[in-house]
Formats: C-alpha cells, structure tokens, sequence
C-alpha cells in the first residue's frame, strides 16, 4: 500500500486507519522534540517513516509562519545562526520555543545556503539525522524551484553533495530519493511538453544515482481559502514529471502534497503518495500560515473529490438528495451519514458538529477514505488504474457540479479544483497516449 | 594580406620553431595533424611517447585550463592522461601547449572513410567510450562534442577518447553566450541542439550513439544533417544497412530524443560487460 500519511507534532492515529508509512515533516516539530521520540508500538503507522527535510520551505516568511520557522531552524541543513540549540539543563522546551519564536524574524536566512562547504555539511547532518531516525528510505534535501528560467545549479549542488555522501558513508541498502520542489509559478504557463524547466529537471535528476524521485509541488499560486490544488497545469506537469520519471527512467517516484490527486499520479507512475488533513500537512505553500490556525470540520467526498462545508451546507445537499450521490462511508463518518438519512442535522452529531478543533472525526474519516482509495488502485494493473482514476474523476466533475448547482453562489464549498483535477488526468491521457 | 595571426600559424607548421622553445624533458617529433584550435605533433615527454598540441593564436586559455585539469584529474583507460603542459612564446603571443599520452592507432573518422566497421567491433568501441563518459560525469563532466574524429581505435580494436577541449564541468560557468551550443553539427543530442545550459551524461549518450551508427554504417546516417537526424527516429528504426548486432536495442535507446529515456552509462557497461577490456575482467 503506498499512501503514506504526512504526520505533525501529534504522532498518534486512530486505530482505524491504516496507511502503508508515513511521513514526519520537519517543519511540524523540531529536532529536538524528533530526537526524543520514541517510535513504540504505539504508532504502528510509523513503522515504515519516512523524514522529509524540507529544505524547500527555506523561504518561508516567519512573521507570517513564526512556529514553523523557529521548528525548521532547529535543523541543521538550514544553516540558521544566532539561535541557541535547546539545552534541557538551561530551559524548558516551551522557554526554548517562546526564545526562538521571538527572534526567528532576525535570524531566519529566507534562503537555502548556496556555499559549497556549507551544502555538504548541511546534507551530511541532514542524512546522518533520517538514519539516526531509522527512516526506511532517505529523502536528499533540496531548495525550492522558484526560477523558471534556472540552470537548477543551486539543487544539483544540493543533490551531488548528498550523493556522494550517501555514497562515502556507504547507507547503500537505504534507498534514496532526491527531492524535486517546484514552485507552480514555474509550471502554470507553459505546457508540460514546451517548458523547457520540466526537461532539465528530468534530465538533471535522471541522470544521476537515486532509486526514487521525492516530488512536491509549491503551490503559491492557489487562493487561500482552499486547500485543495486547482490548476491544471502544474497539475499536468507533475503527472508528466511521474510519468517519465518512472516509465522512462525507471525510478522510484513519491508525490506530496497533493492531496488524493495523489491518486492520479499514482496511476501515473507514481509508486506512492502522501498527504495529511490540516492544511498545513495537506499541501505546501509557503504563503500560507504553515502550522497554527483555526481549523473546522468538513466532510471529505471521494466520489466528488471535495470537502462539503458543515455549518449548513452538509445539511443542505442532504436535504436535496445530491449527498446521496456523494456519500463517502467509513467508520469515522457512519453516525453522520445515518443522521443525514434520518434527516437530522449534521450538528446534531457530536463528532462532526460545527467548531473549532472538533476536527477529530472529519480528519480520521478523510485518511480512512484515503487508504480505501489506495486499497482499490493498489490491487488494479497499471491499465486499470489510469481507467479507475479517470472514472472517478470524471464521476467526482459531475457530483461537483451538482453541488455547485444546488448550493449556488456563494457557496464555502469549494468545487473549483475537481473540473481541474479531471481535466489534468485526461490531458496527460492525451499526452503520453496512455 | 596575410595577418600576424596567419603568420603565427604557419610557424607553427614547422617543428624547428616550436622545439627550441619546449622544456628539455619535452621532445617534438612528426607533425601528426592541424585542426581549428591548433597542431598536434608526436613526441615525448620524460621519454613518454605523448601527443602533444600547440594551440593556435586567440583561444580561450580558461578553456584549456579546463581541459588541462579535467585531464590530470580524470583515471580512465579510455581518455587520454595528461603527461605535461605549458606555455610557448611565438611572435609576442603565448600560445598554450598541452602534451597528453600518445594513443597508437588510427582516429575513428579515418576508418569510416575506408568503409564500415564490421559489427563485431562496435563492442569494444561502445564499452570504452561509454567508460569514458561514465568517468567524466562521476566528475559531472559532459564531454559534449563525442564524434569519430575525437575517438581513437588501437590496433588491438580498442577506443580512447583524445579531446576535451569542450568539456564542461556543471560547477563552472559557460564560456558560451546563452543560447549558443557547442559540439558538432551531425552528432549534438537534441537537448544541445536546444542549448540547454545544464546537460548530463545523456547527451554524451546520444553522441556515441550517433557514432556508432556511422561507424557501422560507414558514413553518417544524416549526411551530417543534424535537423534531418532527430527526423529519423533511430531510436525506433535503425536504417536497413545496419548490420546484424546483438546489442542494436541498447544501440537504439541510446539515441532516444528524450534524455531520461537513454540508459546511464554505468547501465550501458553493464550490457556491454562481454567487451570489458582483458585487464577489466581480471
């Protein structure tokens, strides 16, 4: 099963779900906090972790994102100076967060460092720490593509130094995956086949020693108010980036933040997936207030591929018979759905009424949901998964308007992204004949 | 009216005006041939039997510095050692001079001239120019201009390449405007076709490929037309006159025009192991 779920500083997950692994960011804890976890059988999910070093999140704003910054610049590989490393003799880790978040403005580089010797120390600390970590495979750090027009010297550096040193310090039985980060600023103009960026990316990274490819699309151009990606053309060039990476190259090829258009790219080559519910463990965009922050319930609907907003609108598609189209049913969203047969109000369910933090059940639904979608692609051939992820989409394009249909303007559901998503697949479709 | 620059290269024609001005343990022997960037003369170095070329008047001197470190810092079989080199003094201007190994044997392009190669010597040539590559791009080295006239074949059948002059290594800056390529028209792979600024070993790939083909074919599939090249989908067809070879399929995948469909050269060796040269194999 290859969906991995992204984890935060909560490592615990409800027994229900089931994923392959997942994956601890950096950006969620810092590396001291890491560093004294102990990975029991508590957190069977985390028996096959991945870390991912986030080096792409070094031009993250910490006046706007202060938490994540202050955990990132505990790791090593962003090259942060004038912090004091936690000491568990001089303060607390509260007093170690409250010092670090009130300077983090001063001291955060907003940039991955670009001197040689500074790389190859950064990376051999950063691989050092997932092997001290006993990550199953070895995700190689790399600084965000923001420059469409770039040689990608600065992530080659990056990458070479990481090589080699997996390489001296012989972790050969580890496979390893170098990181492709790609701001959508990169990709949103130019289709896949006529930007020549996709091109260097593919040769640059292809041409070089790694198993697997590790990608993670930046979304800086996606609204605010909406999680889920909704252009279609950087959509297009991850799936085309998966398709040749693995087709062509025959590398291992992982997609984060994507949400179940994870989905997609598995079918698109892709060996596995990850995402998580909040935002923040949902998709990148460095724009967005990564970690903190409100977060309410919604309704996750695999087969319109959407979150149904719950204050009124859960009870509204209800009410219409559009939901029954569109139920999602797991173990986690069983009491809502009866109620919503029985014509009863979403808030009339404890677990998913409407407010702050009662996030528990929308979010072990959403990755239940998520582990049964993998369940059904993971036992298709590489034929039937293209098929399957194209019925859905074109299914979950149809539901999505209908919701739009029914809830009208100004609806807080958001459909925007699904027509996007359909679109993406059947233009890869087309594109490499498949 | 001939230019001092004119003068300078006929002077260099005539080893009487270049000895002289060598170091002792460097030794000038028979002219071997005179190309775009200079003269190549046998000779020795320290008693070494060496090649060693005299660069002509207005060469980028950043550039053989680089071919000069990139020589003495690579250990292949296949690519020729750096033995010595220097500078000489003719008519006010320094003209570099680089002494690499003497490579006994005839250059690629003058035994396609006599006809096609029989396919049971593709192998070797394969194999040892692909090490070549391989040992270039674990320094990330792209050759960038692989072509018969820069292959050497011994007597015993085996490859060297002789010229590094375009090499770049990835860390360094172009010493080419954007937008202009370099290599040699008929054997660029269509990336350096595009001038893309960052190639890998892929078009190195693509380039041996293309020389493999017209050493078999005895003359360049294209007629060295590059456009009509990257028309004819080798990768799919090799053209019918192409002799039977067991290895034709690795042949074609590496002139597929998209890079990360071409193999790496590690994976190329691996196929071609049966052609390891003997002190290889043990």
């Amino acid at each position: 099963m290859p969906f991995y779920v992204n984890v935060g500083y909560k490592f615990a997950l409800e027994p229900t779900i089931h994923p392959a692994g997942s994956i601890i960011l950096a950006s969620a804890l810092t590396m001291h906090t890491l560093d004294r976890r102990k990975f029991d059988g508590r957190y069977p999910h985390l028996a096959n972790r991945l870390f991912d070093p986030q080096l792409y999140m070094a031009g993250l704003d910490p006046n706007k994102s202060r938490k994540a910054c202050a955990n990132l610049a505990s790791y090593p590989w962003f090259g942060v100076s004038g912090l004091d490393a936690f000491d568990s003799d001089e303060q607390t880790q509260p007093e170690w967060r409250q010092d670090t978040e009130d300077s983090i403005h001063e001291v955060w580089p907003r940039a991955a460092v670009t001197d040689i010797a500074a790389i190859q120390d950064a990376v051999r600390q950063c691989v050092d720490f997932q092997v001290r970590l006993g990550c199953s495979s070895l995700i190689l750090p790399s600084p965000l593509t923001i420059d469409p027009g770039t040689d990608y010297s600065p992530e080659l550096a990056w990458l070479d130094s990481a090589i080699e040193y997996t390489r001296r310090e012989q972790h050969v039985d580890i496979p390893i995956f170098a990181t492709v980060g790609i701001s959508d600023g990169c990709l949103r103009f130019l289709e896949p086949s006529r930007n020549p960026l996709l091109d260097l990316v593919l040769d640059s990274v292809s041409a070089r020693p790694v198993d697997g490819v590790y990608i993670v699309l930046e979304q800086s151009q996606e609204a605010p108010d909406t999680k889920h990606c909704g252009l279609s053309t950087p959509l297009i060039s991850i799936l085309h980036l998966a398709h040749l990476f693995a087709k062509d190259s025959g590398l291992r090829v992982g997609v984060n933040f994507l949400g179940p258009f994870g989905l997609a790219c598995e079918a698109a080559g892709a060996e596995f997936w990850a995402t998580g519910w909040y935002r923040s463990l949902y998709r990148c965009r460095l724009a967005d207030q990564i970690a903190g922050g409100r977060a309410f319930p919604v309704y996750w609907s695999f087969p319109a591929a959407l979150d149904i907003h719950l204050e009124s609108e859960f009870d509204q598609l209800a009410r219409s018979g559009t939901l029954a189209t569109m139920e999602d049913l797991t173990a986690a969203s069983q009491g809502l759905l009866m109620a919503a047969r029985a014509r009863r109000s979403a808030s009339t369910v404890p677990a998913w009424r409407y407010s702050m933090s009662n996030v528990a059940s929308a979010q072990e639904h959403f990755l239940i949901s998520a582990v049964n979608a993998e369940n059904e692609i993971a036992r298709r051939g590489p034929v039937e998964r293209i098929e399957w992820v194209s019925g859905w989409l074109q299914g979950a394009a149809v539901n999505a308007s209908n919701v739009g249909r029914e809830l009208g303007a100004g609806r807080k559901t958001k459909t925007g992204h699904v027509q996007a998503w359909a679109d993406a697949f059947a233009m890869h479709r087309r594109f490499h004949n498949v | 009216m001939a230019t001092a620059t004119d003068v300078i290269r006929d002077m260099l024609e005539v080893r009487d005006n270049i000895s002289a001005l060598l170091p002792g343990h460097v030794e000038l022997g028979d002219r071997l041939t005179k190309g775009g960037q200079g003269v190549v003369y046998r000779g020795k170095v320290n008693g070494q039997e060496a090649a060693i070329k005299v660069y002509f008047p207005g060469q980028l001197f950043k550039r053989i510095d680089r071919e000069v470190a990139l020589l003495g810092s690579l250990k292949c079989g296949s690519i020729v050692g750096l033995l010595w080199s220097g500078e000489i003094a003719i008519g006010g201007e320094a003209l570099p001079v680089v002494a690499t190994t003497f490579v006994a044997g005839r250059g690629l392009d003058v035994l396609v001239r006599d006809g096609p190669l029989h396919a049971d010597r593709l192998g070797p040539i394969a194999y040892d120019i692909a090490a070549a590559i391989d040992a270039m791009w674990s320094r990330r080295v792209v050759h960038r201009d692989i072509k018969p006239s820069n292959i050497v074949i011994t007597p015993e059948g085996r490859a060297c390449l002789i010229d590094l002059g375009l090499a770049r290594h990835l860390d360094q800056s172009p010493l080419t405007a954007m937008g202009v390529t370099w290599g040699t028209y008929g054997y660029l792979s269509p990336e350096q076709t595009r001038a893309v600024r960052q190639l890998s070993c892929k078009s190195d790939i693509f380039s041996l490929a293309v020389t493999l083909v017209e050493a078999a074919l005895g003359r360049h599939p294209s007629n060295h037309d590059q456009l009509r090249l990257l028309d004819m989908r080798l990768h799919e067809t090799l053209p019918h006159s192409f002799p039977a070879w067991k290895h034709r399929l690795t042949l074609m995948s590496m002139l597929h025009p998209r890079p990360t469909a071409r193999p790496l050269p590690a994976a190329i060796l691996a196929s071609l192991a049966e052609f390891a040269p003997a002190t290889e194999g043990g």
